[in-house]
């Protein structure tokens, strides 16, 4: 039996991991709003929780919309002639979001560099900023990588 | 350079940009990060965009948008969207203009759903418009309440565009919400009568057809019960305080994960497919509104919107003028782009003007999104139209123009109702609790 290829085990592993990070969010909010109701008490950093999860499971998603170029955009000349538009403008517009994946890149990563051992902490959970910077950072470089394969699979016209 | 040409050069730049099918987010983010670099040196300008990215990513009120677009998925893998149709097809089908009406409901419920008037427009095009024209009705009107369909979607609970105009002006989600009330019962009735008007004229044709039967009709009730229960229970808690917006976003899920389990409605395969594709959505969205965030901030260290607000000084004491001026924008940009996209590019630069000549920005929001929606069904040149041509080459633009001008005509009488009787909107959010 042909095991899956990694260009579908790679996006599939970042969107389980972007969706468990969605149910988790809603799982808190839905817990604290229950535990209000009941018992008149809130859980803990409720809302930083909520916030870094659904935040985590965006990151995670975004790599996977750079490699699939799954972002919003107005396809107005691609619906009305395919044939003419749709593959030059899918190429310019992976090369533009690369640079764009990779101008992001470079910003939160000088930041997150400049931040290193740095004792802040978010507010409500204690949850040290250095350490929530590297994680951002790595995200973004995944989806730089992605933005990279996007452009790949753009000109070798593949399907990611 | 001076920051206000360097502005409208950047304005200019992201609307070509759109216009060439660069994603949004590249398009806006680009626009700004490298405005920035250009006014403040690259250096400050990467440490906003630092700044911008951890914002919006841990930002409390976007935890909305996840949410809400996983409610509404888990909606459409239940079958809830589709059962929606088929519901409101047993009960009004018999109906003069019945289908075209359980059309524009249904394409309102997926547009819900999707967020996009062009998706839905694509997809219910592929659904409703061979079904009407199967029961004979009139090409005009099936592609008409198609296009129209799509566009009532935006405004309705839960609107990930509102959302997004909440956060880019800075607006109470909640209160916009409750705004939308008002204008989306105004749009059914109007949408009604733009069906049914041209029936009566003889413009356009929709047989009757027989009544289903009496069981048939209490199934289809039956099936219509979960959705609107669920639905009057979130907007009942959100509209009587006892929920926040985010609140009711995840309650909503919640509900809808479980009406989905305990029907048998929702396979765990269809549960990982409605999360899935709510990541690959959730991820596109936050790029936007990191792209947008830029954006925004690069205009603001322009000038532009303080110049553009100095522009209208003229007319800033005629709110009517000012508000007309900017529906003819949002009409001609409806030609270029998506809602989204058009909301993105001048929510920062008409905010300023809009406060300075005294438009409250829940009513402005309500407005915008409305106008936004209409400049996509808006001959000659309607995105919504086009995507319809594609869908169904067989129909010629002329009558994709008939079939689109009744419910146009209700949208600007909708439009100048909000904007003669302003409590249309502002009611609800003024006086509940």
């Amino acid at each position: 039996m042909d095991s899956p290829p990694l260009k579908k085990i790679v996006p599939n592993s970042f969107l389980a991991a972007a969706g468990i990070c969605f149910l988790f969010g809603t799982a808190v909010t839905v817990c604290d709003v229950v535990l209000r109701a009941i018992a008149g008490t809130n859980v803990p950093g409720a809302i930083e929780l909520t916030s870094l999860s659904i935040g985590l499971g965006a990151l995670l998603s975004m790599p996977v919309c750079y490699a699939k170029q799954g972002h919003v955009s107005a396809k107005l000349l691609s619906e009305l002639a395919p044939a003419r538009f749709a593959r030059p403008f899918g190429l310019l517009g992976s090369v533009v979001s690369l640079g764009f994946a990779g101008l992001i890149l470079w910003a939160v990563g000088q930041n997150a560099l400049g931040k290193a051992g740095s004792p802040e902490t978010t507010p409500d959970l204690g949850f040290p900023i250095p350490i929530a910077l590297t994680v951002v950072t790595l995200a973004l470089l995944a989806a730089f990588l992605a933005a990279m394969a996007g452009v790949w699979f753009v000109v070798r016209n593949e399907k990611a | 350079m001076d920051g206000l040409l360097l502005g409208g050069l950047g304005f200019g730049a992201a609307i070509i940009m759109i216009f060439l099918e660069i994603p949004v987010a590249v398009a806006l983010g680009l626009v700004g990060l490298l405005g920035a670099a250009m006014i403040i040196g690259f250096a400050g300008a990467m440490t906003i965009g630092a700044t911008t990215v951890w914002e919006s990513v841990t930002n409390y009120t976007l935890t909305m948008l996840p949410l809400f677009v996983l409610m509404g998925n888990l909606a459409a893998h239940s079958g809830l969207s589709a059962k929606l149709y088929q519901s409101m097809s047993v009960l009004f089908g018999h109906r003069r203009g019945g289908l075209a009406l359980a059309t524009i409901g249904a394409s309102a419920g997926f547009g819900m759903i999707s967020g996009s008037s062009l998706a839905t427009t694509a997809t219910m095009g592929r659904i409703a418009m061979p079904q009407m024209r199967q029961a004979g009705y009139s090409k005009s009107l099936s592609a008409g309440s198609v296009a129209a369909g799509g566009t009532l979607g935006i405004l309705i609970p839960p609107s990930t565009v509102l959302v997004i105009y909440a956060f880019i002006a800075e607006q109470s989600i909640r209160e916009l919400l409750l705004a939308t009330t008002g204008p989306i019962f105004l749009a059914i009735l109007l949408y009604c009568l733009a069906i049914w008007v041209p029936i009566w004229a003889g413009w356009s044709t929709a047989p009757q057809h027989a009544r289903a039967h009496r069981e048939e009709r209490r199934a289809a009730l039956k099936e219509l019960l979960p959705p609107l229960a669920i639905f009057g229970l979130i907007m009942g808690g959100l509209y009587s305080g006892v929920f926040t917006a985010n609140e009711t976003a995840a309650i909503g899920a919640a509900l809808v994960l479980a009406y989905g389990f305990l029907s048998r409605r929702l396979s765990p395969s269809g549960f990982l497919e409605a999360v899935r594709d709510t990541a690959l959505t959730c991820g596109a969205l936050y790029l936007v509104m990191i792209g947008a965030n830029l954006f925004n901030f690069f205009l603001a260290l322009s000038g532009l919107p303080f110049a553009l607000t100095g522009m209208f000084s003229g007319i800033i004491d005629q709110p009517l003028l000012v508000i007309l001026l900017m529906l003819a924008i949002y009409l001609v940009l409806g030609t270029l782009m998506d809602s989204l996209a058009m909301l993105l590019l001048t929510v920062p630069l008409f905010v300023p003007v809009a406060q300075a000549a005294g438009i409250d920005l829940v009513w402005f929001g309500i407005f915008a999104v409305m106008v936004v929606e209409m400049g996509l069904i808006t001959p000659p040149v309607g995105m919504n139209l086009f995507v319809l041509k594609t869908v169904s080459p067989d129909i010629r633009l002329t009558e994709l123009w008939k079939g689109a001008a009744p419910f146009v005509t209700a949208d600007f009488i909708r439009v100048a109702i909000i904007i003669a009787v302003p409590a249309i909107v502002l009611w609800l959010p003024l006086n509940a609790m």
